[in-house]
C-alpha cells in the first residue's frame, strides 16, 4: 500500500487549527442536530434532519478537499458576473419568489429553496474585495474612492431590505464594514462616518426616523415590536417575548454541566422555538451546560483566530480582503445569532454558522473556509510556475526580517543539493516534542536524503 | 489585469495593526457573549432550572365526588347528581364552524354562541378537553351519542354537582357550596385547594368540610409546549368523602318547618336521653337550589338584605332572652345550691319593691303566697326575684354554666351556633365598666334583662330536666360511615356534666312542669296532646322595657318588632321522657298562646307516625313576610 505523504509545504503551511475547528464545529452540530430533530424516535430516520444534515456535511467537506488545489485568485474573474448573477436573482424573487411570514425571500429551485441573498453576501464580499485590491490607497480612502464601492453595496443592500428581509440586509453591512476600516479612512472621511452613524441614529430613535422607514416600508411594524419585546419580554410572555424567554430558561437550566444529551427539556418538550435552526445554541446550552457552550465559545474563537491569522499572512491585497470578508461574514453569522439567543440582541433570522440545521448555510460556510484556508496556503503552493520561471526568485529575495513584524516565511522548493537553503525561515513546528524523537527528520516527515 | 499583482512581493502589505485591533475587538466580544452565558447558566442557572422544571410538569386535580348527607334512617338528604357536560378538544376540530352548526342542530342551542365559544376555547388551551356546553338533557345526549362519529374532538364527561334530594329540606342545617373566599385559601381546613374550588360555606357542609370533602388526587404530566399530555409521571388517586348519617328525623323535621309556617321563629327537637338533634327548624328560610351551581348576586343580595334574615339560623344562632322558660334553669338552680327547698314559700303581692324600684309580676294582682309547685305552675315572677336576690348573679351564672352549657357554644356541628349570654358582675365590669346593679340581678332570674339563650339552649335545660340532670354535648352527626357503607365513626353521646341534686326535688320540679300542662290554672294548658302526657313549661319574653309598653297600650297597635317573643319548651311523657319540643316564635306574643299549640302539635307528630307534611301547610320561604307583617318596622 502506497503511503500517502503530503506535501511538507502543504502539510507546514496549511492552516490545519482552522480546518479541524470547523469539523469540530460540524460535529457538535451534528451532535446536538440529533437531539434536537428527535433522530432517534424518527420512524424513516433518512428524512430526518439529522440525516439531511449528514450529506450535506460530507458533500461539503468533499467540496473543500477540491478547493485545495485551486487558484483563489481565480476568482478575481468571477466576481462581477457572480454580482450580476446576484442581483439578478435578487430581483427575481421580487417576481418568482415564495412568500413565506410575510416575506419573499426564496426561488423555488426544483425540490429546495433558494435564498439569494445568502449568494449575495458571498458575491458582495468577493466584488469589493477585488474592487478594492486594485489599487493601493497610502493615505486612506478618501470620498471619491468611497462613491463606487457604496454603490457596489448599496444597489443589494435596498433589494433585500425590501424583501424584507432586516437579519440578512444588517448582515451584509457588518460584514463589509472591516473591509473599510482595515484599509482606513481618511480622517475627514472617518469623521463624517462617525458623524453620519451618530445622526442616523439620533434620527431613528428620537427625529421621527421610525416613521418615515415604516412608510416607505424600509422596515415593517414587527421590527419594532421585536425590538420592544427583546427590550422587555415580560411584555408578552406568550407572544413574541416567548421565544426569548423560552431560550434563556433554556439556556439558563442547562447550569453547568447541563441537563445530559437529548434530556433537555425545553427543546424535547416543544418549548424552545426553532431548536434545529436559530436557536440551535439554546438547545445545545440546556442538554451540555456552561461547560460545552464555552467549547463551542472556543471553537469559533479558533477558528476566527486561525483565520485572522491567514489574513495577516496572506501578503497579498486581494487574498487579504477576501480572506477578511469572509472571515467577517462567519463572525458576524456568530455574533448576532449568539447575541439573540443569550438575548442581547433582538430575534432575527440568522442561523448559528456549522450548528443550525441548513444546507445551503452549511455549505457557503465552508466554501468561505476554504477559500480562506486557500489563500493561506498562497504562497506556497501557487508559485510552482514562478519559480519554474526564476529557480532563483527566493535568492534574489532575501532580506533581512523587519524589527516588529513577522518575517515572511518562504520555502524554497525540494532541492536535492539543499533541502533546507533557509533554516531560519521555517515556520515553527507544529509538533515541538518531535524534535526528542531518536530520527527528527524522519518525524517530522522530511524524506529526501541529505547526502548525495 | 489581476496576474499582474506581484505574487511573491519582497514588500506584502502589512496587516499586523489592524488584525490587533480586530483580535482585540473579537475577543471583547466573545468574553461578552461568554460572560452573558455565565450569567445565565450559572449566576442565575437554578432560577431558570426551575423556571423550564414548571414549563413541562403539570400537576392536575382528580376531583372525587362528596360525601353524602343521610337523615337518621339512611335517606338521602344531599345527592351528588350527575350533570352531563360536553367537552371539546379544538386542536382536533378540522371545521369549526360546521361542527358548532352540528352541535347546535343536536342541542337546540345557538350556533353562532357555540362557535364563539369554540374560539375562545381554542386560544386559551387548544389540545387539552375544555368544557363547551353544561348540563346536557337526556334528548341533547341521545342526539350526541348517535352522532358521536361525526363529531370530531368532542367528549361527553360527567361531572357531579351537589344537589339537595327534597324541596326546601333544612337549608341551614345542610348549607351549600360556594366558591372559596380568599380569606379560606390560607386557613387550616382548606389548605391545598386552590382558587375556584367549591367549599361548604354554609351548614354543615361548611362544618363538615374535611369528612365530607375527601382527598382529592393529584397528577403529575409532562406536557409540551401545545398543553399536550404526554406520559404520566406519577398519580396520586383521590379518595372520596365520607358521608354522614345524621340524628335528624328527616319526618319531624318537614313537620317542624310545616308547623313555623309563616311565622318567624324556630323548632328544636331533641332527644334528651342523649341529646341527639331530631329536627332542627328555622323560619323564614330560604331556597338551597339557588345555590347549585352558584347563586345569582341580586339573590344574595335579596337574601342578606332581608330584614327577617332568612339565612340566620335561630334555632342555634338566634339570641333571645329566654322569659318565663329561664325559670326551670333557675328553679333547679336555686334547689341544688341550697337557697330553697320545693317547700320554701314566698309571698307575692303582684310586685316586689327593692331599693325604690318596683318589680313587677305578670299577674298585676299577685298570685299570694307561693311554692316552688306554684310558682312553675303559674309562672309566678316575684318568687323568682326573691330566689335570684337570695342566690346572687354570680351564682346564679355559675349554676347555669356548668348545669345547663348556657353563655357558651356546646359544639353542635354548625358554626353558625352562638354563645348567648349569662350575665355576671365581671362581665358588667368588661362590657360597660360599671359595676354591677344588684336591681339587675331581679330581670336575669325571670330570664330577661341581659340575659340571652338561642333555642337550643332552651331545649337543653328542658333536657336536662327531664333526663335527671344529665347535659350531654347536643350533636347532629350519628355516623361516619365510608363510601362504600362500613362505619368509619359512631358519634356516642358526651356526658358533659351530672347535676348534683336529690332525685326528690327533681321530682318536684318535673311534678310542677307536669301540672304547667296539665294541671287547671298551668300557663301551658294548650301544649296538652291525647294519648301522652306532656310536661313542659311556657315563656313570654319582652323585648322592650314595661314602660315602653305602656305607650303603645295606649297609643294603639304595637309595632312587629316591639312584640313578644312566645316560647314553649315540653317534654314528653312525663314519666319517662324521650323527646324535647322547644318552639320560639319571633313577636308573636304571649308563649301559651302561641308557641304551646305547635310544640303540641310537634309532640302529636312525634308519637303519632302517620302524621307528615303531607296535611302540613308548605313552609316559608323567603322573601315572603311572616305573619303578623303589617309594613312597618
Amino acid at each position: 500500500m502506497k503511503k500517502i505523504n503530503l506535501d511538507h509545504r502543504f502539510r507546514e503551511n496549511f492552516n490545519w487549527p482552522l480546518l479541524f475547528t470547523a469539523l469540530g464545529l460540524i460535529a457538535s452540530g451534528l451532535i446536538n442536530l440529533y437531539s434536537t430533530s428527535g433522530a432517534n424516535q424518527a420512524e424513516e430516520f433518512s428524512s430526518t434532519p439529522f440525516a439531511k444534515q449528514m450529506i450535506f456535511s460530507l458533500v461539503g467537506l468533499t467540496g473543500l478537499l477540491s478547493f485545495f488545489f485551486f487558484d483563489y485568485r481565480k476568482l478575481k474573474s468571477l466576481a462581477w458576473p457572480l454580482f450580476g448573477l446576484s442581483l439578478f436573482l435578487l430581483i427575481a424573487v421580487k417576481f418568482y419568489g415564495i412568500t413565506a411570514g410575510g416575506a419573499t425571500r426564496w426561488l423555488p429551485f426544483g425540490p429546495f429553496r433558494f435564498q439569494p441573498s445568502e449568494l449575495t453576501k458571498l458575491s458582495v464580499v468577493l466584488l469589493l474585495s477585488f474592487f478594492l485590491s486594485r489599487r493601493h490607497y497610502p493615505r486612506g480612502l478618501d470620498f471619491k474612492d468611497l462613491v463606487r464601492p457604496l454603490v457596489i453595496l448599496t444597489l443589494p443592500f435596498v433589494l433585500i431590505l425590501k424583501q424584507p428581509d432586516m437579519g440578512t440586509a444588517l448582515h451584509l453591512i457588518l460584514t463589509v464594514c472591516p473591509l473599510f476600516f482595515f484599509i482606513k479612512f481618511r480622517p475627514r472621511v472617518l469623521i463624517t462616518v462617525i458623524s453620519l452613524i451618530a445622526a442616523g441614529v439620533v434620527w431613528i430613535t428620537c427625529l421621527g426616523g421610525q416613521q418615515f422607514l415604516l412608510k416607505h416600508n424600509f422596515i415593517k411594524p414587527y421590527h419594532l415590536a421585536r425590538y420592544r419585546y427583546y427590550m422587555s419580554p415580560e411584555e408578552s410572555p406568550t407572544g413574541q417575548g416567548w421565544q426569548i424567554i423560552q431560550a434563556k430558561s433554556a439556556i439558563g437550566s442547562g447550569q453547568i454541566f447541563g441537563q445530559g444529551f437529548q434530556e433537555g427539556s425545553q427543546q424535547r418538550y416543544g418549548f424552545l422555538p426553532a431548536p434545529e435552526t436559530d436557536f440551535a445554541f439554546a438547545a445545545l446550552a440546556e442538554e451540555w451546560g456552561f461547560v460545552g457552550a464555552s467549547f463551542i465559545l472556543l471553537l469559533f474563537f479558533g477558528l476566527i483566530w486561525s483565520a485572522l491569522n491567514v489574513v495577516r499572512a496572506s501578503g497579498e491585497n486581494f487574498g487579504a480582503y477576501l480572506a477578511l470578508g469572509l472571515t467577517s461574514l462567519i463572525f458576524w453569522q456568530m455574533t448576532i445569532n449568539l447575541a439573540m439567543v443569550v438575548g442581547l440582541f433582538p430575534v432575527v433570522g440568522i442561523p448559528l454558522p456549522f450548528i443550525s440545521y441548513g444546507g445551503s448555510s452549511l455549505i457557503i460556510n465552508l466554501m468561505a473556509i476554504t477559500v480562506i484556508a486557500n489563500i493561506g496556503l498562497n504562497r506556497y503552493f501557487f508559485q510552482e510556475e514562478s519559480i519554474r520561471q526564476n529557480p532563483r526568485i527566493w535568492q534574489e529575495g532575501v532580506t533581512e526580517p523587519k524589527q516588529g513584524l513577522n518575517p515572511v516565511r518562504r520555502l524554497a522548493p525540494p532541492n536535492p543539493e539543499e533541502p533546507e537553503p533557509y533554516p531560519e525561515h521555517r515556520l515553527p513546528h507544529r509538533k515541538p516534542w518531535l524534535k526528542y524523537l531518536r530520527n527528527p527528520d524522519k518525524a517530522l516527515g522530511y524524506q529526501y536524503k541529505t547526502n548525495l | 489585469m489581476s496576474s499582474q499583482v506581484p505574487t511573491f512581493s519582497d514588500n506584502p502589505p502589512d496587516f499586523s495593526r489592524q488584525i490587533a485591533w480586530l483580535k482585540v475587538f473579537f475577543c471583547l466580544i466573545l468574553s461578552v457573549l461568554l460572560l452573558r452565558l455565565w450569567y445565565l447558566q450559572i449566576v442565575s442557572g437554578e432560577e431558570y432550572r426551575l423556571k423550564s422544571e414548571k414549563n413541562h410538569t403539570s400537576l392536575t386535580d382528580i376531583t372525587t365526588p362528596r360525601g353524602l348527607i343521610l337523615d337518621r334512617s339512611g335517606l338521602v338528604l344531599v345527592d351528588n347528581q350527575l350533570n352531563y357536560d360536553l367537552y371539546v378538544t379544538p386542536g382536533e376540530v378540522s371545521k369549526p364552524e360546521e361542527l358548532a352548526r352540528e352541535v347546535s342542530y343536536l342541542t337546540g342551542r345557538d350556533a353562532q354562541e357555540l362557535s364563539k365559544k369554540l374560539e375562545t376555547l381554542a386560544k386559551k388551551q387548544k389540545y387539552n378537553s375544555q368544557l363547551w356546553i353544561s348540563g346536557l338533557t337526556r334528548a341533547d345526549l341521545v342526539g350526541l351519542k348517535t352522532r358521536h362519529y361525526q363529531l370530531e374532538g368532542v367528549t361527553v364527561q360527567i361531572n357531579s354537582v351537589r344537589q339537595p334530594t327534597q324541596e326546601n329540606f333544612a337549608p341551614h342545617l345542610v348549607g351549600y357550596l360556594g366558591e372559596i373566599s380568599p380569606r379560606q385559601l390560607g386557613e387550616e381546613p382548606y389548605l391545598g385547594l386552590k382558587q375556584g374550588a367549591l367549599v361548604g360555606q354554609s351548614g354543615l357542609e361548611q362544618s363538615m368540610e374535611t369528612i365530607l370533602h375527601g382527598r382529592k388526587g393529584q397528577r403529575l404530566t409532562t406536557v409540551d409546549s401545545q398543553g399536550r399530555v404526554l406520559e404520566e409521571l406519577k398519580v396520586d388517586y383521590p379518595e372520596p368523602g365520607y358521608n354522614i348519617r345524621l340524628t335528624l328525623n328527616s319526618r319531624l323535621q318537614r313537620v317542624a318547618q310545616s308547623l313555623l309556617g309563616e311565622k318567624a321563629g324556630a323548632v328544636v327537637v331533641m332527644d334528651p336521653r342523649n341529646f341527639e338533634i331530631l329536627a332542627l327548624a328555622s323560619s323564614p328560610t330560604f331556597n338551597l337550589h339557588d345555590f347549585v351551581g352558584g347563586i345569582s348576586g341580586e339573590r344574595w343580595k335579596s337574601l342578606n338584605d332581608d330584614p327577617f334574615r332568612p339565612m340566620e339560623n335561630r334555632a342555634v344562632g338566634g339570641q333571645y332572652p329566654p322569659g318565663s322558660t329561664f325559670k326551670i334553669a333557675m328553679a333547679l338552680s336555686a334547689l341544688s345550691e341550697g337557697v330553697i327547698t320545693p317547700e320554701t314559700a314566698f309571698s307575692c303581692a303582684g310586685a316586689l319593691h327593692l331599693g325604690g324600684s318596683r318589680f313587677g309580676c305578670w299577674a298585676r294582682g299577685g298570685h299570694g303566697t307561693v311554692n316552688l309547685h306554684r310558682s312553675l305552675k303559674e309562672s309566678c315572677d316575684v318568687y323568682y326575684y326573691e330566689v335570684g336576690r337570695r342566690l346572687g348573679v354570680d351564682r346564679l351564672a355559675r349554676a347555669v354554666r356548668k348545669n345547663f352549657g348556657l353563655g357558651q357554644t356546646l359544639g353542635i356541628d354548625l358554626k353558625t351556633e352562638r354563645p348567648g349570654l349569662v350575665p355576671d358582675q365581671a362581665w358588667k365590669q368588661r362590657r360597660f365598666g360599671k359595676a354591677w346593679n344588684f336591681g339587675e340581678t331581679l330581670p336575669v332570674s325571670i330570664g330577661q334583662g341581659y340575659l340571652l339563650t338561642t333555642p337550643l339552649q332552651v331545649a337543653q335545660y328542658t333536657a336536662v330536666a327531664a333526663n335527671g340532670g344529665t347535659l350531654y354535648r347536643p350533636h347532629l352527626v350519628k355516623e361516619i360511615t365510608d363510601f362504600e357503607g362500613h362505619l368509619v365513626r359512631r358519634v356516642e353521646p358526651e356526658v358533659l356534666n351530672h347535676m348534683d341534686l336529690r332525685t326528690d326535688y327533681f321530682q318536684s320540679v318535673r311534678r310542677s312542669l307536669d301540672a304547667v300542662v296539665n294541671e287547671p290554672g298551668g300557663t301551658g294548658r294548650r301544649g296538652q296532646i291525647p294519648g301522652v302526657r306532656v310536661s313542659g313549661k311556657t315563656g313570654t319574653s319582652q323585648v322592650i322595657s314595661l314602660d315602653r309598653y305602656q305607650v303603645y297600650s295606649r297609643g294603639g297597635v304595637l309595632p312587629w318588632k316591639y312584640r313578644e317573643h312566645a316560647w314553649f319548651t315540653s317534654y314528653a311523657p312525663t314519666d319517662n321522657p324521650e323527646v324535647v319540643v322547644t318552639v320560639l316564635l319571633e313577636h308573636a306574643g304571649g308563649g301559651g298562646a302561641n308557641a304551646a299549640p305547635i310544640a303540641a302539635k310537634m309532640m302529636k307528630a312525634y308519637f303519632d307516625t302517620s302524621v307528615d307534611t303531607n296535611v302540613l301547610p308548605p313552609y316559608q320561604v323567603q322573601p315572603d313576610k311572616p305573619a303578623g307583617w303589617q309594613g312597618e318596622l
